[in-house]
């Protein structure tokens, strides 16, 4: 079985206090802020390795990032993943998830891969707007299912090896909506549905030799006016911090005289 | 101004229904609309089982196109079928605008429209307004809310947003009856013969977690700061005596201390605009903030002078939360 996985490095989302907006350029300062693989990405990841722990399955990672991001996708290869492409190029930049999905989709027809399953995480901890798994799936023409919170396989007896299907929990509404799914599919795994293992001292030296290639504009069956900012029916505006201040008058003294302060606060208010 | 390509003359909704219940969302972004191009056309798409009274309402909430896809087989979402449903309105009414609430199945169709009209979609919009030249644009959060932009789809059509519920404010109007559309069906047919890839099999409902915190007028708040499991029962106690309801962090459920994240509020949960909102070992971070920035009166306590959240705060006290909140739930009792 060949499952792909698409992985983000974002801004570490623990940081994220930390930015601003520098008052001339009004562009985003994110100096000091280091970059992480996407935490529900790391999910994604996770998931297909459990696949693989029991299973005969290649793993193939998949990213469009700056080339300063290499290392954060070898840590995928130490995780247990078996190659990684990353898709790299200046004229990639500014993509929004229309353009992004677009050149992943070209990245994946470019390496020949027909993977059984792709996962991603379900949203990014940056732009969290959750279109990129969707959107990609789109292109490739394929099913999905987002907010995906398990993935089992199907125990039915009689099953063909090859035509397994797949039982998907779906986050929803009203709590989680089961699925019967076949591949090839398209999974957006939500954040926290399991415990991404822990890199090994082994993990990181076999990731060395694995493979980790990065594709260019010139690889791809690109045109510039597709990717990046150009290819982008979003164009981005103003970029602003609300001020979110308020008063803020403190309460004192003991735990039951602030408990009564806040009480009367809340009776007038409500 | 009249052949201005930028003026939205067609919008559609998606409307927003929970087992045949409209949901207050469909209201705010049908509010929106009637606020930021009173003179386009608005419609509305119903995807789902068959509910008359629920059609009978959005026929009558003050659209002039109402769509409907109504069969047995849509009562559960399916992303195939639901994303074909809405892809055949928005072929046959051609909108400027579309909106969708923001709900797990609604930020699995917007993106799909998005490629299947080669479009933008912005996400999660915390407001959607007219500039000075009368291009729409789309005010969206980043980085959990820490900043948010403007975004504008100039080129393509229809432009889409997503938008959570309880962002915009809703003023229900409803129509003369004999003013009201006629409903023109979604042709429901072109499902049976499909044989997708994917088959629902079922619904696990979550455990019922006391009343929701999107209708509530106050809300009590959980963070990391409230260290054991019994001052979630102390939370709970809190919201009863004022008929509100309990909501947390995602620091707070990680640590697994409240139930299910039904409730979570922020980035990645809810958006509430309780009356008032009381945070308990709350710190203020980002993620959580931009989920309940606009409550009316905003009371917090935390353990740490320098928690942030007290500069967000109308009133605040630096001290152990757990103390205080039992000491304001001994106060609700006989």
């Amino acid at each position: 079985m060949q499952i792909l996985v698409c992985v983000k490095p974002v801004p570490d989302p623990e940081k994220y206090d930390l930015l601003m907006i520098d008052p001339e350029t009004r562009r985003l300062i994110r100096e000091g802020i280091p970059t992480v693989i996407n935490p529900a990405d790391k999910n994604a990841l996770e998931a297909a390795l459990r696949i693989k722990d029991t299973t005969e399955a290649s793993i193939t990672v998949l990213s469009m990032a700056p080339d300063f991001c290499a290392d954060r996708i070898r840590e995928c290869l130490a995780m247990g993943a078996d190659e990684a492409y990353l898709l790299s190029d200046i004229r990639f930049g500014g993509a929004d998830t229309y353009a992004t999905s677009r050149t992943l989709m070209k990245g994946i027809e470019t390496i020949g891969l027909a993977p059984d399953l792709i996962l991603a995480g379900n949203e990014s901890a940056d732009g969290a707007t959750a279109h990129v798994p969707v959107q990609l799936a789109e292109w490739l023409g394929l099913p999905h299912i987002a907010n995906v919170s398990s993935i089992e396989r199907d125990t039915r007896a009689g099953q063909a090896p090859g035509a397994a299907s797949w039982i998907i929990h779906k986050k929803a509404e009203q709590g989680h909506i089961r699925y019967r799914a076949r591949p090839p599919i398209l999974l957006s795994v939500e954040r926290n549905s399991n415990r991404p293992r822990i890199v090994s001292a082994l993990g990181v030296v076999k990731s060395k030799k694995k493979k980790l290639e990065i594709l260019r504009f010139d690889a791809l069956d690109v045109s510039s006016d597709t990717v990046g900012y150009a290819g982008s029916p979003t164009k981005a505006g103003a970029l602003s911090i609300p001020d979110l201040s308020r008063t803020g008058q403190r309460v004192a003294g003991t735990p039951a005289e602030i408990a009564a302060a806040f009480m009367d606060i809340i009776k007038k208010s409500i | 101004m009249t052949n201005n390509p930028r003026k939205i003359k067609k919008a559609l909704i998606l409307a927003d229904v929970a087992a045949g219940e409209i949901q207050q969302s469909f209201w705010e972004l049908l509010t929106k609309v009637k606020q930021i191009c009173p003179e386009a056309i608005c419609g509305a798409v119903y995807i789902g089982g068959e509910y008359p009274e629920a059609r009978e309402t959005l026929r009558q909430s003050g659209v002039d196109v109402l769509y409907a896809a109504e069969d047995a087989l849509l009562d559960i979402f399916r992303p195939d079928y639901h994303c074909l449903m809405l892809e055949t309105a928005i072929r046959d009414f051609d909108p400027d605008l579309l909106l969708i609430c923001a709900t797990a199945e609604g930020e699995e169709l917007a993106p799909t429209m998005g490629v299947r009209f080669r479009t933008g979609v912005a996400a999660h919009c915390v407001d959607l307004k007219i500039d000075e030249e009368g291009e729409p644009v789309c005010l969206v959060p980043a980085f959990g809310g820490k900043v948010v932009g403007e975004i504008y789809i100039p080129a393509t059509r229809p432009r889409i947003a997503t938008i959570k519920a309880g962002i915009f404010s809703a003023s229900n109007q409803t129509r003369e009856q004999k003013t009201c559309p006629t409903v023109i069906p979604i042709d429901t047919e072109v499902l049976k013969s499909r044989h997708g890839s994917i088959e629902p099999i079922g619904i696990v409902e979550s455990a019922p977690g006391g009343r929701s915190v999107d209708k509530a007028d106050l809300v009590v708040c959980g963070g990391y700061g409230l260290k054991d499991k019994d001052a979630f029962a102390s939370l709970e106690k809190l919201a009863e005596y004022f008929a509100g309801a309990v909501g947390y962090t995602r620091p707070a459920v990680e640590s697994g201390r409240p139930e299910n994240e039904r409730n979570l509020i922020g980035t990645s949960g809810k958006t509430v605009t309780p009356k008032v909102y009381v945070g308990f070992g709350v710190s203020g971070a980002t993620h959580h903030v931009c989920g309940m920035k606009n409550a009316g009166t905003v009371i917090s306590v935390n353990n740490d002078p320098n928690a942030a959240i007290f500069g967000m705060s109308d009133f605040y006290a630096v001290g152990d939360a757990s103390k205080i909140l039992d000491a304001m739930t001994a106060i609700t009792e006989p």
